[in-house]
């Protein structure tokens, strides 16, 4: 018995070592069956969800067009503003409180509430649970906008304590001359954040700028570069090991406009010095001017020489870490919009040389028709409370009467009579009041009264037609419907050019965009278009343009404002009542605006113009304006030096330089 | 002191080849995680410090230290009773004394204190069976006193190693399947009943399991259950094994491990550094290294001259492979992530000089084997 158990003991515990063996070996070969799993079946999963959390994606926003003027003078460029921005990244580990707690600390002015900035701060870096924009994309702290210097560099040192946070850089707009042609050129802002869906579809992200305003909305498409990118290999702490591929941006073109901006600067400087002189004067408009808009252009082509407005605001204010409220409502908003092409005004008498034309085409009056002009007119009755007849007369200005005039005698002295003449004379041809007006509206719209003018500008707004009471009597001499200042001054352009109604434009061209900012090749320019041509016997519009110049001779409505000038004029004032009240002297008063359309040189027009100023009374408000853009265009595009204009003393500078 | 030229000419050069072999892993996989450090060169200097030690243990022969083994696990006890006293939290476990700047682990030492003290019981033992399931008490005694204490730490993965170890001596010494029956049948029910307590009071269930625990020990199911925490750390491994696929990325090239995307890349997740650079051919022959190892560990079991060595071996045997498969199995989601690193390969002195005192014991018992009769 103990003999056997001693031959079996050996091989007894050799067994069971062995089959400890036999366990470490199934063990191993767990190991390696899951280690081929990983490696040889899964191992392309891997790598590919390697490169998703190795690969870091830094968008290199593209350097947006330029504008330039003219004489390719840098009117707009951008600026880089460093911001913070905050990334999701599941594949790292962020504490989302805390993060936001040390933003907090570092972003927070000494005054700031820091709990409040906080939430503020939790909002903007949209960690869910509902997300406002796709998780994958980085958002933008609005309190992190145009950090500085050594906050920029206090990230940079302690990057590992702000996981998933960047301070990248931004490119904003940097508009050179401040308010310079402001409404006209317009501004960039971040994408709404109830746009961006649309926005979204069609290329951009979020935090982009896109233009909101004026030029810069129109021209979007071409000014927008398209953004580049670094692909960068990162560690843990998403901080950049090394750049493993770049695809560089490619700028936006740049918009070369029509405006020389010496003259521009001419116009805008005049309508500013008009508006603070009436401002300060003593009269019954004083302080109840508070704007004027003129447009220049070329009645040829339709290009735009200028296109003003005062007062403006500061577009790089746009660019803010955050507008002030009271800066926008104050500063900002009552002047954002571009009056000269949305605000419709009454254009009194500056529709009278198109009440002409209309007279002449329509055969109720012949070049050669005289009226006699008492100084008032009977145009139709009202039934007062007892049943009787009342008439009703349309006087002239101050109830002057001008005696037996002709068309161009009639637009000299701004006859009302002539005007309504014309039009009872056409209310008979045509049987009805109603269609009277019809019919006026029809050559309105010929002459881009009541249509879009087609500028290239966004928003443009076409005037508003009064149908309350259709007064066809009224809308001879621009009492009923309103007009923006740009249709005025497609109107006169269309006139000057006997009956070309050209579209205006304010891009000449564009350029190709470089990364250094020096112009590339063009790559469009602007033909002049014509939008419709007005048929009308060429009598007719040298008639109109011969009373349109008579105006500015002795005798004329604008004698007296616009006589001292080198070259022969052509224009027509305008004091439209705008039916706006105040009290002066202890008297309820109206309010006129003063219009004023014109071109010149009167044998060859090389400008068109119209000019408003919202309640400034009479030719005295616009009539000195207009003299300035004429002598300004003269001086800047023909070299004229005006007489009356001392010229500039050579500064000191200068003197010390010359030998 | 009893050392002979005959001694010399049994030491297993294959194995002293093997933890050559290991040497050079353990350098470039450490070297590849942390390349702006000296971790590289410091644990080559730890693998000189191993060696010698390796030659003291060696010199003495195994019967001498079989015979203090008690005093040694008294030792051992103490030590590990201080720590409660005396030492500070490190990632959240007290394990750890430091003393002048070294770190020192007592559970490491006790591995092998523990296994030394139950071969010594049980060779004393002779062959006597354990007739009823109660007359393992001695042993559940040995493994139990530690095992307690180190679970209290609270560290589960060193625990889970003590008990292995128990099960590979049980299973060489030959305890009856009945009774390892009845010892699966208590955990199975212990595990049941833990598993009622999740189900029906999680509040009392959280008690016993600290929570991070429980998310790690889930969490190697579905890692993205805690993406953040040590979901996070086997995403990150998983990709840096996967990207090795074949012949892997090449040695210096693999960035998991470099540029910090996998945590404790030299220490606990050397494997991951290692299968993204040489790929699925050299992390198997990494496994065949210690394949091999532990085969040799064996050999020395059987050829031993007396119980005692056969019983240390199969301890050993245990120890290695547990160690070697829950530290391999984390970072390729096989196991839950614990805090235990890679023998021979990971960075770390104290481990490693551990290790190669059990190296040396193990050599000891080889040198130190019967003559047998085919030599």
């Amino acid at each position: 018995m103990r003999k056997t158990k001693d031959k079996n003991k050996k091989p007894t515990f050799i067994t069971r070592m062995n089959i400890l063996f036999f366990l470490v070996f199934l063990l191993f070969a767990t190991i390696i069956f899951r280690l081929s799993f990983i490696q040889l079946v899964e191992g392309e999963k891997y790598s590919a969800l390697a490169e998703t959390y190795r690969e870091k994606k830094i968008p290199k926003n593209a350097p947006r067009g330029l504008v330039k003027d003219a004489n390719h003078t840098v009117l707009v460029n951008n600026k880089i503003v460093w911001t913070v921005t905050f990334h999701i990244n599941e594949g790292q580990k962020q504490d989302y409180e805390e993060i936001a707690s040390r933003l907090t600390e570092v972003l927070a002015s000494p005054e700031e509430d820091k709990q409040k900035l906080k939430e503020t701060i939790l909002e903007d870096m949209d960690v869910g649970p509902v997300y406002k924009a796709s998780k994958y994309i980085p958002r933008v702290i609005e309190a992190g906008v145009d950090i500085n210097q050594k906050t920029r560099a206090y990230f940079e040192e302690n990057h590992q304590q702000f996981p998933g946070v960047e301070v990248v850089p931004d490119q904003v707009r940097n508009y050179l001359y401040n308010d310079f042609m402001a409404q006209v050129i317009g501004y960039t802002r971040q994408i709404p954040d109830n746009e961006f869906s649309y926005y979204q579809a069609i290329g951009y992200k979020l935090g982009d700028r896109i233009g909101r305003y004026g030029l810069e909305r129109k021209y979007e498409h071409s000014l927008r570069g398209t953004d580049g990118q670094d692909i960068v290999e990162v560690n843990s702490a998403y901080a950049k090991v090394q750049v493993k591929d770049t695809i560089n941006p490619v700028a936006g073109n740049n918009l070369i406009l029509t405006i020389d901006k010496r003259y521009q600067e001419a116009v805008e400087a005049s309508l500013e010095k008009k508006v603070k002189e009436i401002q300060t004067s003593k009269t019954k408009e004083g302080e109840n001017v508070k704007q004027a808009m003129a447009v220049v252009m070329n009645p040829k082509t339709g290009a735009i020489l200028a296109m003003a407005n005062y007062p403006r605001y500061d577009p790089n204010w746009f660019n803010a870490k955050k507008l002030p409220a009271d800066l926008y409502t104050e500063k900002i908003m009552p002047f954002e919009l571009n009056g000269v092409i949305r605000q419709p005004i009454a254009i009194g008498s500056t529709a009278k040389p198109l009440t002409v034309l209309m007279g002449l085409q329509e055969g109720v009056i012949t070049p050669d028709t005289t009226i006699y002009d008492q100084g008032r007119i009977l145009f139709d009755y009202r039934t007062d409370s007892e049943g009787n007849k009342v008439p009703l007369y349309l006087p002239n200005y101050g109830g002057k009467a001008h005696g037996k005039i002709d068309l161009k005698v009639a637009l000299q002295k701004s006859s009302n009579v002539f005007m309504a003449e014309v039009a009872l004379r056409l209310r008979d041809k045509y049987g009805t009041a109603r269609k009277a007006i019809e019919v006026m509206r029809q050559y309105n719209q010929m002459f881009g009264l009541g249509v879009n003018t087609g500028i290239d500008l966004a928003k443009e707004l076409p005037g508003n037609v009064n149908e309350e009471v259709p007064n066809f009597v009224q809308e001879s001499i621009g009492q009923h419907d309103t007009f923006t200042v740009m249709q005025l001054a497609q109107y006169t352009s269309a006139v000057a050019n006997n009956g070309y109604r050209m579209r205006p434009y304010l891009v000449d061209a564009i350029e190709e965009g470089t990364p250094s900012g020096v112009g590339g090749r063009i790559l469009y320019k602007q033909e002049p278009e014509v939008l419709n041509k007005i048929e009308m016997p060429m009598e007719y519009f040298n008639a109109v343009k011969q009373g349109m110049f008579m105006v500015t001779q002795p005798g004329g409505t604008a004698y007296f404002t616009l006589n001292d000038l080198p070259i022969k004029v052509g224009a027509k004032t305008g004091t439209a009542q705008s039916g706006q009240y105040v009290k002066y002297n202890g008297k309820w008063v109206e309010l006129d605006n003063s219009v004023l359309i014109g071109f010149a040189p009167y044998d060859d027009p090389e400008i068109a113009f119209a000019i408003a100023v919202p309640y400034g009374g009479g030719g005295s408000a616009s009539g000195p304006i207009a003299k300035e853009l004429i002598e300004s265009y003269l001086e800047i595009y023909k070299g004229w030096q005006n007489p009356n204009k001392i010229p500039k003393e050579p500064t000191q500078t200068e003197e010390t330089v010359t030998p | 002191m009893d050392f002979s030229k005959k001694h010399l000419k049994y030491l297993d050069y294959w194995m002293i080849a093997i933890i050559i072999f290991l040497a050079i892993f353990s350098y470039l996989g450490i070297s590849s995680a942390k390349p702006e450090s000296t971790y590289g060169t410091k644990q080559l200097i730890f693998y000189g410090l191993g060696f010698i030690v390796l030659i003291g243990v060696l010199v003495i022969d195994y019967e001498m230290i079989s015979q203090y083994t008690y005093f040694f696990y008294g030792v051992g006890l103490v030590l590990l009773l201080g720590l409660f006293f005396f030492a500070d939290v490190t990632k959240g476990i007290v394990g750890w004394y430091e003393v002048g700047g070294i770190k020192f682990q007592p559970a490491e030492v006790m591995k092998i204190i523990t296994i030394v003290t139950l071969a010594t019981y049980l060779q004393k033992r002779e062959d006597r069976p354990f007739e009823r399931f109660i007359d393992l008490y001695p042993i559940f005694l040995i493994i139990g006193a530690p095992l307690i204490l180190i679970l209290l730490q609270p560290d589960l993965g060193t625990g889970l190693v003590f008990i292995v170890i128990m099960f590979s001596i049980m299973l060489v010494y030959g305890v009856s399947l009945r009774h390892f029956a009845i010892l699966f049948s208590i955990g199975a029910a212990g595990i049941f009943g833990l598993g009622l307590l999740y189900q029906f009071k999680q509040e009392v269930f959280f008690k016993i399991i600290e929570k991070y625990q429980w998310l790690r020990l889930t969490s190697f199911i579905d890692p993205t259950r805690d993406p953040l925490g040590t979901g996070y750390q086997l995403i990150q491994s998983l990709i840096a094994v996967g990207k090795g696929t074949i012949i892997g990325v090449g040695l210096g090239n693999g960035t998991q491990g470099r540029d910090n995307w996998v945590p404790e890349a030299h220490t606990d997740f050397i494997f991951s550094v290692l299968a993204e650079e040489f790929g699925f051919i050299g992390s198997s022959l990494l496994l065949l290294l210690f394949f091999l190892l532990i085969y040799r560990v064996v050999r020395i079991g059987i050829e031993s001259k007396d119980r005692f060595g056969t019983y240390v071996s199969a301890g050993m045997v245990g120890m290695l492979v547990f160690t070697i498969f829950e530290n391999i199995g984390m970072t390729i989601s096989l196991m839950p992530i614990t805090g235990i690193p890679l023998p021979f390969i990971s960075y770390g002195g104290s481990a490693l000089l551990t290790n190669f005192l059990s190296l040396g014991i193990i050599l000891n018992i080889g040198m130190r084997r019967k003559t047998l009769m085919f030599e």
